[in-house]
């Protein structure tokens, strides 16, 4: 036993066991380093993944969620204020919002798989707890069932309220009233706080881990090269500087894509936040003046002029601050656009809520007219939302196929590595 | 760091997977959830102290007959700038407003109508309706909405005080006086708080042998509510009445208590329902509220409901009521007998 101990040690301790023992490390490095980096880049591109399709999926129906209800809540009002063919026009196309926001809630279940205990679900929309439903935190799972479940109620609601008015029934004015309360006070605020833009925590980090890998990688194969240059009297070995050269592209690659894909990731973040998180609230709160305003036609009460106006400094206000931003030249021109209806629409309610107003007529046909805000709105929206979803993707292109490459330049370098040092050994035999 | 860590859990998950199988997730059988009425967040004024400082007496006109242009400063402003009228806009038979022409109508937004005619004598009745505004009024803010010292000293300060005066079936009582400094008409109508609830209760219980128990909606601040909570009823107070028929019939309260108009307002609009009258002995007078110190023109209001008494109420209780109507305008309670 102890003759095959001193044997071994023996040959270790010649210059052709040492050089097995580089070889040895030499594969141990390109496994060690290769399942680093593949790892590491698995990883930012599972986060960016789910950034893309699981909270990309989830935001973009929660934002249609969000504008098939401002839009519906606007429509439920002013189909009382319109007559003739405008009726069924109007009350189809609350019925196409009803539509597209179960669409989305739909859409939002593939993505988040969860099911929530009828239980708790029972509790979420309990009498008791509805006061504090739109500020309580939910889970995604959690608030997609509650919109699911209060969705047809809201709907039912609606129609009463319609078939009601139409009969010159007064009840029909409570109807339209509580289900607005319902849709604003609970609903939207649900569908506002589901959307995350915030990216997935890691998504934006440095790879340290991967680096200081790669780093000691490189480090061990350097020394590797320094005693092979001392007991071989070859300054360079031409496999082991390949070996080299390769593992420092594998992680230079990895080093580089990881952060392209950080940027890319910040940089979509950060244009949800800026323009398209603050400009879809500013529709939907438009949207929900028009509501206000056929609202405080068809029931006025005391204040309303002062509501009416507070409602629209706030629309207002979030729309200067978004244009204060960093914008491109033709965002920056059609929200001056935007801003200028805002300008036109403070002029109309002063006129239509003035004691000389119009006839009631007049305002009806005024207020359920102007929805020029909402189409200027919807053009940039839609482009924000594709330049967001597609800073995701190209994140999501830089680190395709780093893991892979990382994989087959780690393997090339540790051929490489025992190429270049198996000349050497066989020297010794 | 990450790296390490997925490394680790996917080894776990593996081992994991290996013997344990998660079963489906049940299927949920949620239950419908219920419509919220709108909250009563700006609370009610704390009730007036007893006894009685102020008078629901009214005050006697200086004529039955309007020959010339009134006069007043309170009449002289509102002949310059229209009627500021306060109406419920959502009992039936009273005042309901149509949506798509903007019109009120009902036996109160006749009242107004006349009203005005008195304050525009010198105008053609059909120019005299374009100087009606009428504003909502939900039962609990009525009284809110007169421009009078109690209400500007009142914490709301998003209510502004806008109507000259009130007709939406609000009962005379000295609590509105004190506590809002209201000042009410001549009534123009005696109504008895009733039971609305469905025609046919299961059996489960009868209507008629009281409310102990039972989920009954009314207006809040009103003296309808007091009194189901006096019977042993769980009151449910709604800011505007109407919402009570829809907690009706979206099964969230088992009756509605509210005035008898009212009420046949609601059955006139869900016939599934059924009045039970009788349920308090007392007898309530509605009447005109206009602002305490606005007495040129409750003056005025007077000397019209005093002309109407002599036939005109009665046509219109028929025409809002039916011609089997058996109302009667209730007599006139004057300062100084």
């Amino acid at each position: 036993m102890s003759s095959w101990r001193s044997a071994v040690a023996a040959h270790f301790r010649r210059t052709e066991g040492k050089l097995t023992l580089v070889v040895v490390g030499v594969l141990v490095c390109a496994v060690v380093a290769g399942l680093t980096g593949a790892l590491s880049a698995h990883d930012r591109a599972d986060l960016l993944d789910d950034m893309a399709y699981r909270r990309g999926g989830l935001n973009t129906a929660a934002g249609e969620v969000y504008r098939a209800l401002a839009d519906a809540d606007a429509t439920a009002f002013s189909v009382v204020l319109v007559t003739g063919e405008r009726v069924a026009v109007q009350r189809q196309a609350f019925r196409d919002d009803v539509v597209a926001a179960t669409a989305a809630l739909d859409y939002a279940a593939k993505v988040v798989p969860e099911v929530t205990p009828v239980t708790r679900l029972n509790q979420l929309t309990s009498q008791g707890f509805r006061g504090q439903l739109a500020t309580a935190a939910l889970t995604p799972s959690e608030a997609l069932a509650v919109l699911s479940s209060l969705l047809p109620i809201y709907t039912g609601m609606v129609e009463s309220g319609w078939v009601y008015t139409s009969r010159v029934d007064p009840v029909g004015t409570s109807y339209l009233n509580e289900a607005s309360l319902m849709v604003r006070g609970t609903m939207l605020e649900i569908a506002k706080r589901l959307r995350d833009a915030e990216p997935p925590s890691g998504v934006n980090d440095f790879p340290w881990f991967a680096t200081t890998v790669g780093l000691l990688v490189l480090a061990v194969l350097l020394w590797c090269q320094r005693f092979l240059a001392r007991r071989t009297r070859r300054r360079f070995n031409a496999g082991m500087v390949a070996a080299t050269a390769l593992t420092a592209v594998a992680f230079g690659w990895l080093l580089i894509a990881s952060t392209v894909a950080a940027a890319h990731a910040t940089a979509s973040a950060q244009r949800s936040a800026r323009l398209l998180e603050p400009l879809t609230e500013v529709r939907a709160e438009a949207r929900g003046l028009d509501g206000d305003e056929a609202r405080a036609l068809i029931f006025p009460l005391i204040g309303d002029t002062v509501t009416l106006t507070a409602k629209l400094d706030a629309i207002d206000n979030k729309l200067n601050q978004v244009r204060g931003g960093d914008l491109d030249a033709g965002t920056a021109r059609t929200l001056e656009g935007a801003a200028r209806t805002v300008t036109d629409w403070r002029r109309s309610i002063e006129r239509d809520f003035s004691p000389d107003r119009p006839g009631y007529g007049e305002i009806a046909a005024d207020i359920t007219a102007h929805e020029e805000l909402k189409e200027t709105l919807d053009a940039v929206i839609a482009q924000a939302g594709a330049d967001v979803d597609g800073s995701i993707l190209d994140a999501r292109t830089a680190v395709s196929g780093t893991g892979a490459g990382v994989v087959v330049l780690m393997a090339l370098a540790a051929l490489a590595g025992v190429a270049g040092l198996w000349p050497r050994i066989a020297e010794y035999r | 760091m990450t790296a390490a860590r997925r490394l680790a859990a996917l080894l776990c998950a593996l081992a994991a997977s290996a013997c344990a199988v998660a079963p489906r997730a049940a299927l949920p059988r949620p239950t419908a959830p219920e419509p919220q009425m709108p909250t009563l967040t700006s609370a009610a004024p704390a009730p007036a102290p007893e006894p009685c400082r102020g008078t629901t007496k009214t005050i006697r006109p200086t004529g039955t007959e309007l020959t010339g242009i009134p006069s007043g400063t309170t009449v002289a402003e509102i002949r310059a700038r229209g009627l500021r009228v306060g109406v419920s806009q959502t009992a039936g038979r009273l005042s309901s407003r149509n949506l798509q022409t903007g019109e009120v109508s009902g036996l109160e937004a006749d009242i107004a109508f006349e009203i005005a005619r008195a304050i525009w004598p010198d105008r053609d009745p059909g120019q005299v309706r374009a100087q009606i505004q009428y504003i909502a009024m939900p039962t609990r803010d009525r009284f809110i909405a007169l421009d009078t010292d109690e209400n500007h000293r009142a914490p709301s300060a998003t209510t502004v005080a806008t109507v000259d005066m009130i007709v939406a079936d609000a009962s005379v009582t000295c609590q509105r006086v004190d506590t809002y400094g209201a000042r009410f008409s001549v009534p123009y109508l005696e109504t008895r708080q009733g039971l609305l609830t469905w025609r046919g209760t299961d059996g489960v219980w009868d209507p008629r042998q009281g409310v102990a128990g039972k989920r009954v909606c009314s207006g809040a601040g009103t003296i309808n509510i007091d009194r189901i909570t006096q019977r042993g009823g769980i009151a449910v107070p709604a800011v505007d009445t109407t919402d009570c028929l829809v907690q009706l019939q979206r099964h969230q309260v088992e009756a509605v208590s509210t005035d008898d108009v009212i009420l046949e307002g609601f059955h006139d609009q869900d016939p599934n329902t059924e009045i039970f009258p009788g349920f308090v002995d007392d007898v309530d007078v509605a009447a005109v509220a206009v602002a305490r110190q606005d007495e040129d023109l409750l003056r005025v209001v007077n000397a019209v409901l005093e002309r109407m008494r002599r036939g005109e109420m009665d046509a219109l209780y028929r025409k809002w009521f039916g011609q089997a109507t058996t109302r009667r305008m209730p007599p006139a309670d004057y300062e100084g007998g």
